[in-house]
């Protein structure tokens, strides 16, 4: 059992955020990117009226935060594979610091930059785009936020499977870029997609529950999902309650972080 | 535990990759404060030796101890206790100089405070106290030296360097050398490889010679070559080069010349026992008759560099 040393994961991640803010492909991706979004999904979709004083992109802007969170497997696959590149983790491995450190020192650092970028994207939406949510009641919003960073720590795990074959930090953007996209696509949230296939896309369960909870004011035991890609006020409820879909997320967040240690230590250690 | 005043001990240890034999049970003794050089030429197994040593490979067979500790069963002590500079320039590139000493510090253990102070002092040591940009802006010769000090900083009992001068100017590498040196007195134990023989030579207390995963010699530099003293070296270069195969086989039969080396298309090295008798001998060949035939000609004492290569061969591996 190895003891914690706060100060060694906290150097850790302190080291690795450094790195994150001096990089620019980091605010191309991170941010860069989810904020041309906003823009465009607030252009196209603003003056579409739906139910309820509601619009288009009061509804679609929890996509852009399901879709911003998807960058941490990025995020994290470039992090962990530039360790292995650069041979830092080779030296890092001659220090009594220990793997276990080095990975919760590098879930804290992409934890920390998650809240960020998503905290960012919330004030673009929320604060400049004046999007719409039930009531104006903040509480619900810091659920939301929760549930998409909750969400944001799957993707991290996918990140960790990645930088476990990935050779260089490109190819792991490479990679991560291919499982994001497709999955983004195919979980219905980017643009309306009715297929039982979004029922396997973890974005789809994010957005789901996001919205219930922030604009319908759904609770976690009592509703089921409703499920319609393109108006959420019109679909009608399933036999799925929501706490499954959060329990999914977890689920998803625990065996991608598992799968992920544990393949990156057999690919790594010799 | 051992009792011995010994920093490491390598007892019979083998490595194979891929069903090749990389270390050859090998066996090793470095005494505390002791600075050694590992030689050899290409494959010869020093750094998988050092990969071992540092915890980053497992051995086949055979064990090693570090002040005492067991590197497999207790790796985590031995960390505590060593630090690698490798060859590579490992380094965060996006940090400065500063942060990634200090960083690297506290993976160690000690504290911000002081390691803010130590990295100041190391900094100034090695000329890179002016420098607060990232290190991705610095030249080569700062990195390396940057890496290095990586493992000064780190505080440890033993330092492994893996060709820490490499690529190195001549002031900057007489400048590790003297760090490398006041380490020693500082009672570190330093293990080096290089390909510099003159390094080895000016640094170590005692050279080890690696062939094929094993040790092949070892010693003092100064005993390493009195293995040879008794011999001389007449180097010399030829204008033409067509009569050089016949040259060697005349030299070759000489009973006091031990070898002919073929250095290049015109050079020869050979190597003669004994005394300027022996050396009339040589230069009364046909071959030095006409001595606007010869280019350049160099008698010498036997060098470090000498007795590896009589030790290991020339050609490449």
């Amino acid at each position: 059992m190895i003891t914690i040393k706060p100060q060694l994961i906290t150097a850790i991640a302190i080291k690795n955020l450094k790195i994150k803010l001096r990089s620019y492909q980091t605010y191309l991706y991170a941010l860069g990117f989810p904020v041309l979004f906003t823009f465009i999904f607030y252009f196209v979709f603003k003056t579409i009226e739906v139910d309820f004083g509601y619009n288009v992109f009061d509804l679609a802007f929890s996509s852009v935060l399901i879709y911003t969170a998807s960058f941490g497997t990025i995020s994290a696959a470039v992090s962990l594979t530039s360790e292995k590149q650069l041979g830092t983790l080779m030296r890092l491995d001659t220090t009594p610091v220990g793997r276990a450190r080095i990975f919760l020192g590098t879930l804290l650092s992409e934890s920390i930059f998650l809240i960020i970028q998503l905290f960012i994207i919330v004030l673009l939406g929320y604060g400049l785009f004046q999007v719409q949510w039930l009531d104006n009641d903040l509480f619900l919003l810091f659920i939301g936020f929760i549930f998409v960073f909750l969400f944001g720590l799957s993707t991290l795990g996918i990140g960790i499977v990645i930088s476990a074959y990935a050779k260089t930090a490109d190819s792991a953007t490479g990679l991560s870029m291919s499982y994001i996209m497709p999955v983004l696509f195919l979980s219905g949230i980017l643009i309306p997609f009715e297929s039982p296939i979004v029922y396997i896309c973890p974005p789809f369960w994010a957005n789901q529950i996001y919205q219930q909870v922030v604009i319908l004011g759904d609770n976690l035991f009592l509703d089921g999902i409703r499920y319609n890609s393109i108006n959420i006020f019109t679909a009608g409820y399933s036999i799925i309650p929501l706490w499954v879909g959060l329990l999914i997320i977890i689920g998803i967040t625990c065996i991608s972080l598992y799968i992920g240690i544990r393949l990156f230590q057999r690919k790594t250690l010799t | 535990m051992y009792e011995l005043p010994l920093a490491i001990k390598i007892d019979n240890l083998t490595k194979t990759f891929n069903n090749q034999i990389v270390i050859d049970h090998l066996n090793l003794q470095i005494a505390k404060k002791e600075i050694v050089s590992l030689l050899g030429p290409n494959g010869a197994g020093k750094s998988t030796t050092i990969k071992i040593l540092a915890t980053l490979l497992k051995s086949d067979d055979g064990t090693a101890f570090i002040n005492g500790y067991n590197i497999e069963k207790d790796y985590l002590e031995v960390r505590k206790i060593i630090g690698i500079t490798p060859q590579e320039l490992v380094l965060y590139e996006e940090l400065t100089a500063s942060e990634n000493l200090i960083f690297f510090g506290m993976m160690h253990n000690h504290s911000r405070k002081w390691l803010k102070n130590e990295a100041k002092r190391i900094l100034n040591l090695l000329g890179l106290a002016n420098r607060n940009d990232k290190v991705k802006n610095f030249s080569g010769g700062m990195k390396r030296r940057l890496n290095l000090a990586i493992s000064i900083i780190m505080d440890i009992e033993v330092l492994i360097l893996d060709e820490p001068t490499a690529g190195l100017d001549p002031q900057s590498q007489n400048q590790v050398w003297d760090i490398l040196k006041d380490l020693k007195t500082k009672g570190k134990t330093i293990i080096l490889t290089t390909h510099d023989m003159h390094e080895a030579e000016v640094l170590s207390d005692r050279v080890f010679i690696m062939n094929n995963g094993k040790i092949i010699a070892k010693g003092t530099p100064r005993q390493l070559k009195e293995m040879y003293s008794n011999e001389n070296i007449l180097e010399v270069i030829f204008k033409k080069t067509n009569q050089l195969e016949d040259v060697m086989k005349t030299f070759q039969s000489l009973t006091f010349v031990k070898n002919v080396i073929k250095e290049s298309n015109n050079k020869l090295r050979i190597l003669f026992e004994g005394n300027m008798i022996n050396l009339t001998k040589i230069l009364n060949q046909q071959y030095f008759a006409d001595l606007t035939e010869i280019l350049e000609m160099n008698l010498r004492q036997t060098t470090l560099e000498d007795v590896f290569i009589n030790l290991t061969g020339r050609e490449l591996k």
